[in-house]
């Protein structure tokens, strides 16, 4: 079957009757008072009904599916149509693995050298460190430096789905094994992948797996996965009746099919761990557990396969709400999730099927779906940093004897999300949490300085002064396709940078201050006089302070 | 400081630390205004509250240990490979009692509970305890009852009740102060934020433009960030103002990012800030595994820098307004897992301040009836405390508060000394009839009449006339009299309390040994 009748056979009965109707929204954490519902469902968009491919829409898909797509790469998705931008999304790449090769792969030297505190202890302590910090900005880097693709997109949705914290697993080698495991399955089959991460190195260690086992002294067993693994993993703690999903008995029986796990020997050495695991069966609990209303001598796999087959309708709804409002909106539309999850299950758990479903649908494309969700810290940055063309991103750099640079990593860290930090095993909070009065002032900050040039570093080894986050404000102006109009530019870069249009008032706001005494008919980017550079400067610092900057 | 040097510093700095995250960067340097007027709420109250939680799950048995109780340890495999449990020898005996004693890390709560400024109300729980962390702690922070859904907060849903015209009127001072990037459960209102989270106000605001109705959802998200925009520049001006003008501590603070917060909550305080509420979040109690290392860590880290937060109260003298709480989503399971504990049940908590009455409110945990999860069962609902702080220490009407913050009546506990004694009379006293206590002097039990106050289960407390507890006993519905043993109490005066929900009598009494 191809896609296109795929889609006209969900279809049918996915429509909704009445049109934008405002619904309250008690359900929802931090909800707005009341939100529209869009009437469109998951039937693939149309431009006879729903109008053109233009450029608001390819941008919308572009934002939601990537992180910070620049002016070219969207007027290339206008020109390329919806199927050829989404088939080009679903292509996986490798990431440059230049700023990590020296250890990403190998096994970790777990055990501390002797004596303590010793030159060797310490080269060891402080490598272990430095290679964490080293992990963090190799993954932003990798993001920023994506190709047109949804891969590390879905694989951050991911790291925030299947948490697991650096500082409890403490390794940066398991956590980039880990890291290779969610980008491997970010699109593929989510039975398979919820079988790969329950035995996952890092997430065993993170979640007590390791600590979870019978020996010859008695029954060590510990439930915290078993409980993360239905309520936040797979099916959530009760269904959309209310009704509770499972009980405390079968996080217990299901945590003893969990057991005999553990971390696996290196054959480097025996002070080193091994990436992957190892099951022991005589730290098994082989014993006959009752688990969600089924009965035997169950194995983790065993427990994976009940939960997909016992809650089959729970497991997909959850997955799929969560995917809603990652991709969509934060308040869940649960006529299209319900739609969204029988693709789920038609596929046999397949992800892929369900993305392109969804980021082609109608529904998505609705007008009051575009723009309306807050950046998280990490979109907001990196967008400004990808989309703005910035260089000098000093955390992307090869380690310099003298300096570490984390000023990426340390700004991340204070707005409260650092990739591989999640605050706790429910991941970060999201939509509106990320707009708040604590976090917005430093957001506009960040994006301000970088429109200024502000952000400057004495660095010891150039006996200078430089700028970091380095914005070429001619060169961005001349990715767009009439630079030498100042009210064209104005116009496209604020369509460009804003979740949804200006207000007409914004629109002359804006206008003013990139011609900023300056006329019409004198602006060209090519004369000096002109100043063009810090008129773009000040349009820029001046656009990052509207709402709709935040918005994406 | 300036930006740039600043910066500079950073960049040599590697990364930062995760316990700086969070840490409120405010710095005062500007003039100092000795007599800057209180800029207060529309409130008759200036006390201030502190809510210390403690996510992941305290263990309460190992922070207050039934020491001589044979079932403790042996469900803490003591003497096995099991052993989570805390030796006797090592504990530090209470000074009154004869069963509990802290845990070895809490030097700073002996203190305290000696100088009578430490109140503990065991085994707080609510009924149906949930063993999930966020339910347990949605739970906690919405006063929800276990089987009901509530995304608003409790103080969130008092504030609301009293300031209905919040947020078309701001006050000049927030309302509620979170220590954190992020708002929690409990000062999320049912439309918007009733409090603020920051961790770092240095910032350079920008000013909404013009833009479009809320046509869409776009439109009506782009609403709420303007509004954000509105509220920061509003309320951040006030705490930089506030702590501009108490710049210093008073008192030594551990180095740790709840020291660094309790400071900063201090001289906001001090400088005058008239928000009522501060919350402060310490991550790090879900011990499965490695409790006792673990546990010892955290309850240090935890009561020393509360010990500082009330010695520089105390130094500013303003320790007579201000009480601080932990919570904690849960307790932990009796029996031990191998080297921690599972998720539990009910559990104490610690109230601080000049102003509490000094003792243990309730049993000790009954370990040999447990439920069937094999956790605590708890003794008092964690509302009922919730309603002695917004009753007892804040002044609420207990409508208002059942109105409100709570979902109900849960009546109060004698946490709090309110410092002013109403004699037993019953015409000023309308729901309740106290009468004189006989005989007295007493030599060994007293006798109180009592009619009304039905519908509340009462608490009786007994104080030396220095304030410091002596007796403390929960009155059932319906009681038509209530006794004190007065066996082992020096001779002299006391004054007892006793409250009925809304409702408090108290007299004098001699006791002649």
């Amino acid at each position: 079957m191809n896609r296109r009748e795929f889609f006209a056979r969900v279809a049918p009965g996915l429509r909704h009757a009445d049109p934008k109707k405002m619904v309250p929204a008690d359900q929802v954490p931090v909800a707005p008072p009341s939100f529209f519902r869009s009437s469109l469902g998951l039937e693939p968009y149309s431009p006879d009904s729903d109008g053109a491919w233009d450029y608001a829409k390819a941008a919308h898909l572009l934002r939601r599916a990537m992180i910070g797509p620049t002016e070219r790469e969207i007027r290339d998705a206008v020109a390329a149509g919806p199927d050829a931008t989404i088939e080009m999304l679903m292509i996986p790449f490798d990431p440059d693995f230049r700023l990590i090769a020296d250890w990403a792969g190998t096994d970790p030297r777990t055990g501390a050298p002797e004596p303590a505190e010793s030159p060797e202890f310490w080269e060891w302590f402080n490598g272990k460190l430095e290679r964490r910090e080293r992990l963090g900005r190799w993954w932003l880097r990798t993001m920023v430096k994506s190709p047109v693709s949804i891969q590390e997109r879905m694989t951050f949705f991911w790291h925030c789905h299947f948490v697991s914290e650096l500082r409890a697993v403490e390794w940066p080698e398991f956590m980039y094994h880990q890291n290779q495991l969610l980008r491997r399955n970010a699109l593929g089959n989510f039975r398979q992948f919820v079988r790969e991460i329950t035995i996952d190195e890092s997430m065993l260690i993170y979640l007590n797996g390791v600590d979870n086992f019978v020996d010859w002294s008695g029954s060590h067993i510990n439930e915290n996965y078993a409980r993360e693994l239905m309520e936040l993993f797979t099916m959530g703690p009760a269904d959309w009746n209310g009704a509770p999903n499972y009980t405390q008995r079968d996080v217990a029986e299901g945590a003893r099919a969990f057991s005999g796990w553990g971390k696996s020997a290196s054959p480097v050495s025996v002070h080193h761990n091994g990436l992957g695991s190892a099951f022991d069966a005589g730290r098994w609990d082989s014993g006959v557990k009752k688990f969600l209303g089924r009965t035997g001598p169950f194995g983790a796999m065993d427990a994976i396969d009940i939960i997909f087959s016992e809650r089959a309708d729970q497991v997909a709804k959850f997955i799929c709400e969560k995917i809603y409002r990652a991709f969509v909106h934060h308040i869940p539309d649960r006529e299209i999730v319900a739609g969204m999850a029988a693709t789920f299950r038609e596929h046999d758990w397949e992800i892929q099927p369900v993305m392109e479903q969804l980021l082609r649908s109608r529904h998505f494309y609705d007008p009051t779906n575009i723009g309306a969700m807050e950046r998280s810290v990490v979109d907001y940055h990196l967008s400004i940093i990808r989309a703005m063309g910035l260089t000098r991103v000093m955390d992307f750099q090869p380690n310099e004897p003298e300096h570490r640079f984390n000023d990426l990593l340390n700004r991340l860290l204070k707005m409260g999300q650092m990739p591989f930090h999640p605050p706790n095993v429910k991941g970060w909070a999201e939509g509106r949490a990320w707009v708040s009065v604590s976090t917005l002032p430093g957001r506009q900050k960040f994006a301000i300085d970088v429109a200024r040039g502000d952000i400057t570093v004495w660095m010891d080894n150039q006996r200078g002064t430089w700028t970091l986050y380095e914005l070429d404000p001619i060169a961005l102006a001349r990715t767009f396709p009439r630079p030498d109009d100042i009210r064209q530019l104005c116009d496209d870069m604020a369509h460009h940078f804003l979740g949804n249009p200006p207000s007409p008032r914004e629109s002359e706001m804006l206008y003013r201050t990139m011609l900023s005494g300056g006329t019409e008919y004198e602006w060209s980017l090519d004369d000096p006089d002109q100043r063009a550079g810090i008129r773009i400067r000040a349009f820029l610092a001046a656009l990052v302070q509207l709402p709709k900057f935040q918005l994406y | 400081m300036k930006r740039r040097p600043f910066l500079k510093r950073m960049a040599g700095a590697g990364i930062l630390l995760p316990a700086m995250l969070g840490v409120p960067s405010l710095r005062a340097h500007a003039r100092q205004i000795p007599g800057s007027p209180f800029n207060r709420l529309a409130t008759e109250s200036d006390r201030v509250f502190v809510i210390i939680r403690l996510f992941g799950g305290n263990d309460g048995l190992n922070t207050l240990v039934p020491f001589d109780n044979d079932l403790y340890y042996q469900a803490r495999g003591s003497g096995t490979r099991f052993d989570v449990s805390i030796p006797k020898e090592q504990t530090l005996r209470i000074p009154d009692s004869d069963t509990l004693s802290f845990h070895p890390s809490l030097g700073a709560f002996r203190q305290l509970y000696g100088e009578g400024k430490l109140s503990i109300v065991q085994n707080v729980g609510y009924p149906g305890q949930s063993l999930s962390h966020f339910r347990s702690t949605d739970i906690w922070l919405s006063g929800s009852d276990a089987g009901e859904f509530t995304r608003s907060g409790w103080y969130a849903r008092h504030l609301e009740r009293k300031y209905s015209d919040y947020p078309a009127i701001l006050p000049t001072d927030p309302f509620a102060i979170e220590m954190d990037s992020y708002l929690g459960t409990a000062l999320a209102g049912t439309t918007c934020d009733m409090g603020i989270a920051f961790s770092d106000p240095s910032f350079v605001p920008g000013s909404p433009a013009g833009g479009t109705g809320p046509e869409t959802n776009a439109g009506i998200e782009e609403d709420y960030v303007r509004e954000t925009i509105r509220q920061s520049n509003t309320f951040l001006t006030a705490v930089t103002r506030a702590q501009s003008s108490q710049p210093r501590n008073l008192a030594a603070y551990p180095d740790t990012l709840l020291g660094s917060n309790l400071s900063a909550v201090a001289r906001m305080i001090a400088g005058g800030l008239s928000t009522q509420l501060y919350i402060v979040n310490v991550d790090g109690f879900d011990t499965h595994e490695q409790q006792l290392p673990r546990q010892a860590g955290l309850l240090d880290y935890l009561s020393t820098a509360m010990l500082a937060f009330q010695r520089d109260l105390e130094a500013m003298e303003i320790d007579g307004r201000v009480c601080a709480m932990t919570i904690s989503e849960m307790g932990r399971r009796v029996e031990s897992n191998g080297t921690g504990t599972d998720h539990g049940a009910a559990a104490p908590l610690f109230v601080m301040g000049s102003a509490v009455n000094g003792g243990i409110i309730g049993h000790d945990p009954d370990l040999g009836n447990l439920d069937d999860n094999g956790n605590l069962i708890m003794e008092f609902d964690f509302r009922r405390v919730y309603a002695s702080v917004l009753g007892g220490w804040f002044g609420e009407k207990d409508d208002d508060i059942a109105a409100g913050a709570l979902p109900g009546r849960f009546g109060q506990l004698p946490i709090f000394r309110t410092g002013r004694f109403i004699a037993p009379d019953p015409d000023t006293n309308a729901g309740i009839h106290i009468g004189e206590i006989r005989p007295n002097p007493v030599t060994t039990i007293g006798v109180i009449p009592i009619r009304g106050g039905n519908g509340y289960d009462g608490v009786m407390t007994l104080h030396t006339i220095d304030g410091r507890q002596v007796r403390s006993r929960t009155i059932p519905s319906g009681a038509s009299a209530v006794t004190i043993d007065v066996a082992g109490l020096p001779s002299g005066t006391y004054i007892y309390t006793i409250i009925f929900g809304p409702e408090r009598a108290s007299g004098r009494m001699i006791v002649q040994g």
